[in-house]
């Protein structure tokens, strides 16, 4: 464990490709929860999401040979898993796809997270509240606060995956987080 | 009363849904057998047993794995062995018949020719050395050393095989493209015509005619050569090359040749007011201005961030005095 904490994507990429298929579990332990959430917001269905993540992860593993060290792996798996899940829910039915409601559901797994209650049963209110405000912002704030939040992208690669100027974005997110506000208030 | 930054805490200390362990057990299957990606289900084989218990199944992804067959522990380590020989030289073989991956599709509407046959490209598919697209609309490839190219529609561009001190080459037969440079090792090459374009840790652009060839900078420094000259231009430069003569400084202004690609609004000798006006409607800025000011003809081209900077540039541009409190701005006339 403390092997795979201290190893870089970067080295653990370069072992997959030495044949060590371990290498490539960590990549998925380290990877796979946060492309899970992005899929999951965006197609709004387990079933597809985890289907999308196999397939988004299989791809990876067949590219992982050409792909350069300096790649940025979080920023690639998001980006590839967001595609296909794009291009999935432009496949489908449309009248069938309009009555989805394309919810993601938070939970805690820090203890910062308990900041300022003194009960679980009161950490639990908040974070109920905090999901129905998160499903209650439009798609495009919440995909921003997702990938900020969730997949640990930077403003920049966000910019970039999103092809939006890199201020729209910080914008986006400033004012997600301000309805959040309103609507926890 | 809960802020901003306890909201936003409380995201990061927070977590989505925890994939299945059969999705992790069917991914490493494939991977193991050496299986490519697709958009369907894994294939389900003759003897099957599903991959969790009833209660996982119930829910679950519709993945099967199979049940490898009972054998000896001999004849199992033979197969084992003969497998593993076998995706040893197979990926040996690839790798020697297939030229590099150069880079991957982003966007839809890429027309690829490979091999002489032509097919369609899908978001996230991979560009080979010696690939030649076609963009029928604007569309973007994320090259594999992290740098982006943008095609214009109808761009025709060759990704070519490198030199040994080369990481990309690209050639330009026709169109725009907009380039954003990653830095790193060996030499960033583009080629339209005669003339070869040599960058390292730059955004700009490339625009091929059937006479010419236009590089507009943006950031960084780029090198045109062609046979009879070569012509450095730094941020704000463009340079234009025609046939086989040495490359020539032109005052196009980069921000406004590379508008195309970077989702920027453009306005060439309009009224102020009208740019104004834009401003108003896409920020919380409202400007008080005469008559023969709003007239005024401007040539800009505007990136939505931050709106305060594009409204210190106009104001310094066109040589205004004005007055500004908090959103409101009055423009007092020329200095």
């Amino acid at each position: 464990m403390l092997m795979s904490l201290l190893e870089t994507d970067q080295e653990l990429l370069t072992s997959f490709r030495a044949g060590e298929i371990g290498a490539f579990e960590r990549l998925y332990e380290r990877h796979a929860r946060p492309v899970l959430t992005i899929l999951t917001h965006i197609l709004g269905d387990r079933d597809e999401a985890e289907d999308e993540l196999q397939e988004t992860f299989v791809s990876f593993a067949q590219s992982a040979p050409q792909l350069g060290l300096e790649t940025n792996i979080r920023a690639y798996l998001v980006a590839a898993a967001r595609n296909r899940a794009l291009n999935r829910r432009r496949g489908r039915n449309r009248r069938h796809d309009f009555a989805r409601r394309y919810e993601v559901v938070l939970q805690y797994r820090d203890i910062a997270a308990h900041e300022g209650v003194s009960s679980q049963a009161e950490a639990d209110e908040r974070l109920r509240r905090l999901n129905d405000g998160l499903n209650q912002l439009t798609e495009n704030e919440r995909e921003v606060v997702l990938l900020h939040t969730q997949a640990e992208l930077t403003f920049k690669e966000i910019a970039e995956l999103l092809k939006t100027p890199q201020g729209t974005v910080a914008t986006r997110y400033r004012s997600a987080l301000s309805r959040l506000r309103e609507l926890l208030a | 009363m809960i802020n901003e930054e306890q909201i936003e805490r409380q995201l990061k200390a927070s977590t989505g849904p925890v994939p299945r362990p059969e999705t992790l057990e069917a991914i490493l299957a494939r991977v193991r057998n050496g299986e490519v990606s697709r958009s369907t289900h894994v294939d389900i084989p003759t003897t099957q047993v599903a991959a969790s218990d009833a209660a996982a199944n119930a829910s679950g992804p519709r993945v099967f794995l199979a049940q490898a067959p009972q054998r000896g522990w001999r004849m199992r380590h033979t197969l084992a062995a003969a497998a593993i020989l076998l995706v040893l030289l197979g990926w040996q073989f690839l790798s020697v018949q297939k030229p590099p991956v150069i880079g991957f599709a982003q966007s839809e509407g890429l027309l690829v020719t490979r091999d002489g046959a032509q097919h369609t490209l899908v978001s996230d598919e991979p560009l080979y050395a010696n690939d030649s697209v076609l963009a029928k609309k604007r569309a973007d490839i994320r090259l594999t050393d992290g740098s982006s190219v943008r095609l214009d529609q109808n761009t025709t561009l060759k990704i070519a095989a490198v030199e040994p001190d080369e990481r990309v080459r690209l050639q330009v037969t026709v169109g725009r493209i907009f380039l954003r440079v990653a830095k790193a090792t060996g030499r960033f090459r583009v080629q339209a015509g005669a003339t070869h374009i040599e960058v390292l840790g730059t955004v700009f652009g490339v625009s091929v005619s059937k006479d010419s060839a236009t590089t507009s900078v943006y950031e960084g420094q780029v090198r045109m050569e062609a046979p009879a000259g070569r012509l450095e231009l730094g941020r704000g430069d463009s340079g234009l090359a025609s046939g086989d003569s040495a490359p020539t400084r032109t005052d196009i202004d980069p921000a406004i040749a590379l508008a195309w690609a970077r989702d920027w609004t453009r306005f060439q000798n309009r009224p102020l007011g009208e740019v104004l006006n834009w401003i108003e409607t896409n920020s919380a800025f409202r400007f008080t201005a005469a008559g023969e000011i709003r007239q005024q003809p401007v040539t800009i081209a505007i990136d939505q961030e931050p709106m305060i900077r594009v409204v210190e540039t106009l104001m310094l541009s066109l040589n205004l005095r004005y007055s500004a409190r908090d959103n409101d701005v009055t423009i007092l006339g020329a200095n």
